[in-house]
């Protein structure tokens, strides 16, 4: 499975990998319930959607630089995720400035 | 002699403070390693990972190199040495990536999720395992020489594609990928704080000599099979 954009993902009726990065700007939440974790994502282009994922929100998935979205486009207009991967920073130095955010 | 013995302490230091050193979020000395954020203590991987893949590829490019002298000079002790160094390049290939798959379960959160990194390295895997296949298939003993320097030669032509230039224009999670923050595209901006950047270099270091090492116990033990069989 070939990583894809939110168009990409949305002209293949199948399961893709939807890559992008969380938009923290926008409400994100977990239903109890439901047991789904509901978040916005916007891709490569810009183009920002609403990816609801089964289950909690994955490891480090606040410091992830990007994200990977496992599922497909429902008919109500958002992705369904069954799984989301996350990726890490890639540079081996601390910074300080990060790192009080966090803690 | 003596170099086996550095190789030995060099690895041990590495082993032993790459595993050991402490972290902190601010290091005051020069024996504390920083924290980087959502990597943590997983960012060890790379004093272990990066030289098991670095082996890999200096083992393909040595099966080719002693593969073009066998296809010129048709001396036997050359295709030992070009299919040692496949088997070598085979085996820390495939560390390379259960290492990176491993890996990969606690970072990205699932051990294989075909990024273009782990397609390529499958791709990888797959050419040189057909090296093996080849040659098992040759009984006589020129030919398979021949057959298999001329696959050594061609596999090690593709191989730069699928270790430095796919998973580097494609996008991927693996550092180095397209859209990588820190530096995307064939070059990629090197960034480590220094006593990793140490612990990263002495470990390239000892592992090449790791190498040669076992490349050559590997060609000896290949020839003493060699005598022993013409023995009888």
């Amino acid at each position: 499975m070939e990583y894809t954009d939110i168009a990409g993902a949305m002209r293949k009726n199948k399961k893709v990998q939807l890559k992008g990065a969380w938009a923290k700007e926008k409400q994100s939440s977990f239903d109890a319930d439901k047991r789904q974790f509901t978040f916005w994502l916007v891709d490569d282009s810009g183009r920002e959607c609403k990816v609801v994922l089964d289950g909690a929100a994955p490891n480090n998935f606040e410091l992830a630089t990007s994200v990977v979205a496992k599922g497909r486009f429902t008919e109500e207009g958002y992705f369904h995720a069954t799984e989301v991967l996350t990726k890490c920073p890639s540079k081996y130095e601390a910074k300080a400035e990060e790192v009080k955010k966090i803690s | 002699m003596a170099w086996k013995i550095f190789m030995g302490v060099l690895l041990t230091l590495v082993i032993v403070l790459g595993i050991g050193l402490p972290m902190s979020p601010h290091p005051q000395t020069w024996y504390e390693l920083p924290v980087i954020p959502g990597l943590e203590e997983k960012a060890r991987i790379i004093f272990f990972h990066v030289p098991t893949a670095w082996l890999s590829t200096l083992a393909f490019l040595t099966s080719m190199a002693y593969a073009i002298q066998y296809l010129r000079k048709r001396d036997p002790l050359d295709d030992i040495k070009s299919s040692a160094a496949a088997g070598l390049g085979f085996v820390f290939c495939v560390l390379a990536t259960l290492t990176g798959a491993v890996w990969a379960k606690f970072n990205w959160g699932s051990y294989w999720n075909w990024d273009p990194r782990e397609t390529s390295i499958f791709v990888l895997l797959l050419i040189y395992g057909a090296y093996f296949s080849l040659r098992s298939a040759v009984e006589q003993e020129e030919k398979r020489a021949a057959l298999s320097s001329v696959y050594s030669i061609i596999a090690a032509v593709t191989a730069p594609f699928f270790i430095f230039i796919m998973p580097r224009i494609m996008t991927g999670l693996h550092p180095g990928a397209k859209g990588d923050p820190n530096g995307a595209g064939p070059v990629v901006e090197f960034k480590m704080a220094p006593p990793m950047r140490v612990i990263f270099f002495a470990s390239l270091i000892g592992f090449t000599l790791l190498f040669i090492w076992m490349f050559r116990l590997r060609v000896r033990t290949a020839q003493l099979e060699q005598a022993h069989h013409a023995k009888g």
